[in-house]
């Protein structure tokens, strides 16, 4: 263990000292503290504010994870090549303590990193929705649907008459459930989203937004006008008690020019429980963004035990390029190559063709890891809520997963590796 | 390898990289000359742009195109998914990458004003994007390519089509928020006449809405006087300032359309009627601007690729006719006929004419015109009374209501209403009114009106 602790202070000093984290600083502090300056919003306080959230978060996180990489592939190549891995070679230390050392330096530089990167867009984020620039009105409602941490209430039955179609007049009910935690929310929005039978309307579409209790007490009515292919959040007030169970119901309004409403299947109607703070799940969002960077170390690390300093730092890369096509290789994996490729569909080269790419994606898919099913991103600003169990599964399938197979990869690669020859 | 031989390698490498600096340097002319003959952009630096932008475009070089690509995508899948604040962002960056590359403008302000904005069933969200959409021409695509007939021209159409026609549920809001943006920029209806240069107005008209005073004035004396709190005096000033960079015949062609359809939007609704004790906002014809929109289309035509105008020029004229007909000008509505027949040659005579056009609008009422004809019924109703005859002035009236009860009956929906619907009655009765007291010269003539015929109730609002 002393030895372990030992390596991983090395790595540690290694590098502070380094002009590369130095430069990597300065970039990640001049970017955030320049963002304010150069994005231009919506329009509105809360679009500005959203986007220097995703925008501060998602390029810090760029810049992390290549960092990570970089310095993953060079904390052993480099050491092989300038001959200092000699030191370490000479002493009683193990090839998987080497490699656990390593990796363990290089997690608390991408720690130190996260707790500037999460302090730094933070107090950028505070300065951009400061009184003075934001009005009360736009700080309220920037608390209760961005910065806040909502949860997802999807529908638990629907009624006899079913589906998802609200035809003139008719109405659709919905049964909710919610758990305690969320029946105790202070901020509750019914979010819905739906297409029209009139394609490309731009009208707005009126319809009747009526609660139930189980009982069949009417708890609150509202009539509404919403636009088709929106979220459209309809904000519940505050004293309204639900209880745990209760049913909501949708009638259209649409009666003098019919039309019928089609509320998506997946995520057409639920409820929005603000179940947390905005600051308890940005810090669920940067220990998530710290398991994605324990992965990219691992990889960089790994790559670096098998070849020298470029061509590791090309193999990550390359790979950390192949995670971010993640959802593009679900989707070849799934339906084949989009596109025409100048094949009839029946040809049996094409069938051919198509079958080598879904092989291939298909491959990908397995190996890569699920990178896109933790992206901080699609939550933190949608002020949608992380949950520890969330971060306990990245943590399980990048660290526990990948990066235990990646240690044992590079652990074998490092025990092979000759150390001594000549270089020239 | 010893020392001498990596110093070797090295001035070999310098060399051979000297040599391609040298190489690329004797092409670099053939290779834009290719580039433009692809109708490319070539990086070139640009004028009066910020340090930043200019970097942006130096930087990426060739690879702007894949840049401004990969961010096309993202902003397709994201107004699919309809995650929308971040649209304007990404025009704007998207644009920046193609600075002279005037579609990629036109495209991105038509998103925002037009596919975005409709998005939000909220007046007020809808305007902030059509604004977006007209900063984005005004603001920056006319800055980088202030030669540019086609950006002119695009921005009109923002003014002449978004905001100006009917084709959004939410075009009153457009029209009154623009109106009352401008009564407060300009003070009035038209561009002061401030002579100092520092004067705070003024400086808000040049920098933030690129209206410059001078050529206000000259389209005022070309054109007008136009109201400027209406938006076809803005398609109508883009278009005038378009036609003054505008090369060919071709670009000409296109801001002359403009200029021709705004100036006939002018007639039909160039007279804004407002009142402060309400919030109402109702435009009517203004008959005095004929002329000049008569000479407009006239001047149009002298270009060879405005052969279809010419049809709309005759269609304008019939309207003209009819028009000037039922608010009693007999005298400009004549000469307006005798025009149309010179263009057309037709054998109608101009009782013909009105007698058919009349019978047509009884048995539709175009949207354009539906206004402008109540209101005519409505003002030959007050003249009526004022010059003592009841009876007819009770049948101008009862035809007015039964127009526009047949227009109403024909748009059941709200959204048809929003859309096209008429001013309550009311508000057109006001109207009405409000035209013959100004018309009538003297005090006596106007207070004798009055006491026969007392100002219509405020009972108007600018929705129908």
């Amino acid at each position: 263990m002393k030895r372990l602790w030992a390596i991983a202070g090395m790595t540690w000093r290694t590098a502070v000292r380094s002009r590369v984290l130095l430069l990597l600083v300065g970039l990640v502090t001049v970017s955030v503290l320049l963002l304010p300056l150069i994005i231009r919003g919506d329009g509105t306080a809360l679009g500005l504010a959203q986007l220097y959230l995703d925008y501060a978060f998602g390029w810090s996180m760029a810049l992390l994870s290549a960092a990570a990489v970089w310095a993953g592939a060079g904390a052993v190549s480099l050491e092989i090549e300038h001959r200092t891995i000699h030191m370490l070679a000479t002493k009683p230390v193990r090839s998987l303590e080497l490699w656990l050392g390593k990796w363990l330096g290089l997690m608390a530089v991408n720690g130190l990193l996260v707790v500037l990167a999460a302090s730094l867009i933070y107090a950028g984020l505070s300065w951009v929705t400061r009184p003075g620039r934001m009005s009360a009105a736009d700080r309220a409602t920037l608390t209760a649907r961005i910065l806040t941490a909502h949860e997802w209430v999807p529908p638990v039955a629907m009624n006899a008459s079913g589906g998802h179609v609200a035809g003139p007049g008719q109405t659709l009910s919905r049964h909710f459930v919610l758990s305690p935690k969320q029946a105790q929310a202070t901020v509750l929005y019914l979010r819905y989203r739906f297409s029209t039978s009139e394609g490309m309307r731009s009208v707005p579409v009126a319809g009747t937004w009526v609660i139930r209790a189980i009982d069949g007490r009417e708890l609150f009515r509202q009539r509404d006008f919403a636009a088709q292919f929106m979220d459209n959040l309809l904000r519940l007030p505050p004293p309204l008690r639900l209880g745990r169970g209760f049913s909501v119901e949708y009638t259209n309004q649409e009666l003098q020019k019919p039309l019928t409403v089609v509320f998506s299947a997946t995520d057409g109607l639920g409820l929005l429980a603000q179940v947390g703070c905005f600051e308890g799940n940005y810090v669920r969002a940067w220990l998530l963004v710290l398991c994605r960077l324990g992965f990219f170390s691992a990889l960089g690390l790994t790559a670096g035990c098998l070849f020298s300093f470029p061509v590791a730092a090309f193999v990550s890369f390359a790979l950390l390029f192949m995670t971010a096509l993640c959802r593009f290789i679900e989707r070849v994996a799934a339906r084949g190559l989009p596109g025409d490729v100048g094949l009839s569909r029946e040809t049996p080269l094409f069938q051919l063709w198509d079958g080598i790419n879904r092989l291939v994606f298909k491959g990908l898919n397995v190996l890569l890891p699920p990178l896109p099913h933790f992206n901080p991103l699609d939550y933190i600003s949608q002020g949608m809520m992380i949950d520890v169990a969330q971060v306990g599964q990245a943590f399980g399938v990048l660290i526990g997963g990948y990066g235990v197979a990646l240690g044992l990869l590079g652990w074998a690669a490092y025990a092979r590796r000759e150390l001594g020859l000549p270089t020239e | 390898m010893s020392m001498h031989s990596k110093k070797r390698v090295s001035l070999l490498l310098i060399a051979a990289a000297l040599a391609c600096v040298w190489g690329a340097s004797r092409i670099r002319p053939e290779a834009e000359s290719w580039a433009r003959s692809l109708a490319a952009q070539p990086a070139t630096p640009l004028e009066d742009a910020p340090p930043l932008m200019s970097l942006t475009v130096m930087a990426f070089g060739g690879f702007r195109g894949l840049v401004a690509d990969v961010l096309w995508i993202r902003l397709i899948d994201l107004q699919k998914e309809s995650r929308v604040f971040e649209i304007a962002q990404l025009s704007d960056w998207i644009t920046r990458l193609e600075p002279h590359f005037a579609v990629v403008w036109a495209y991105h302000a038509w998103n925002m004003a037009y596919n975005i904005s409709v998005l939000f069933p909220d007046p007020d969200d809808r305007w902030r994007w059509v604004q977006q959409g007209v900063r984005l021409l005004r603001d920056d695509g006319l800055r980088y390519n202030p030669r540019n007939a086609t950006l002119y021209r695009e921005l009109g159409w923002l003014y002449q089509h978004k905001i100006g026609d009917v084709m959004d549920v939410a075009h009153r809001h457009y029209k009154a928020a623009w109106a009352r943006e401008m009564a407060g920029l300009l003070g009035g209806a038209h561009p002061p006449e401030a002579a100092d240069p520092h004067d705070d107005r003024l400086r808000r008209m040049r920098q933030e809405y690129k209206l410059i005073p001078a050529l206000m004035r000259e389209v005022d004396a070309q054109l007008g006087p136009l109201d400027w709190r209406l938006p076809e005096t803005h398609a109508v000033y883009w278009a005038w300032r378009g036609l003054k960079v505008a090369g060919d015949d071709e670009h000409k062609a296109a801001c002359e359309q403009m200029l021709c359809q705004s100036m006939a939007d002018a007639f039909r609704r160039g007279c804004l009627l407002t009142d402060p004790r309400s919030d109402l906002y109702l435009t009517t014809l203004k008959p005095d601007i004929l002329p000049r929109t008569i000479k407009t289309f006239e001047l149009a035509l002298r270009n060879p690729r405005n052969k279809n105008t010419a049809q709309a020029y005759a269609n304008f004229l019939t309207e003209a006719v009819v028009m000037l007909y039922l608010f009693q000008r007999d005298r400009a509505a004549r000469e307006a006929f005798a025009t149309l027949q010179a263009l057309t040659g037709s054998p109608m005579t101009y009782d013909e004419l009105i007698t058919f056009c009349l019978r047509k609008a009884e048995e539709e009422l175009p949207y354009k015109d539906a206004a402008a004809v109540v209101e005519a019924w409505l003002y030959r109703s007050y003249k009526a009374t004022g010059d003592g005859k009841p009876d007819r002035a009770s049948l101008c009236e009862q035809k007015a209501r039964a127009l526009w009860d047949t227009y109403m009956r024909q748009r059941p929906s709200e959204a048809q209403r929003l859309l096209t619907g008429l001013p309550p009655f009311p508000a057109c009765q006001w109207a009405a009114w409000q035209r013959l007291d100004a018309e009538l010269k003297g005090a006596d003539a106007r207070e004798r009106f009055r006491a026969l015929c007392p100002e219509p109730a405020q009972a108007h609002h600018a929705e129908p």
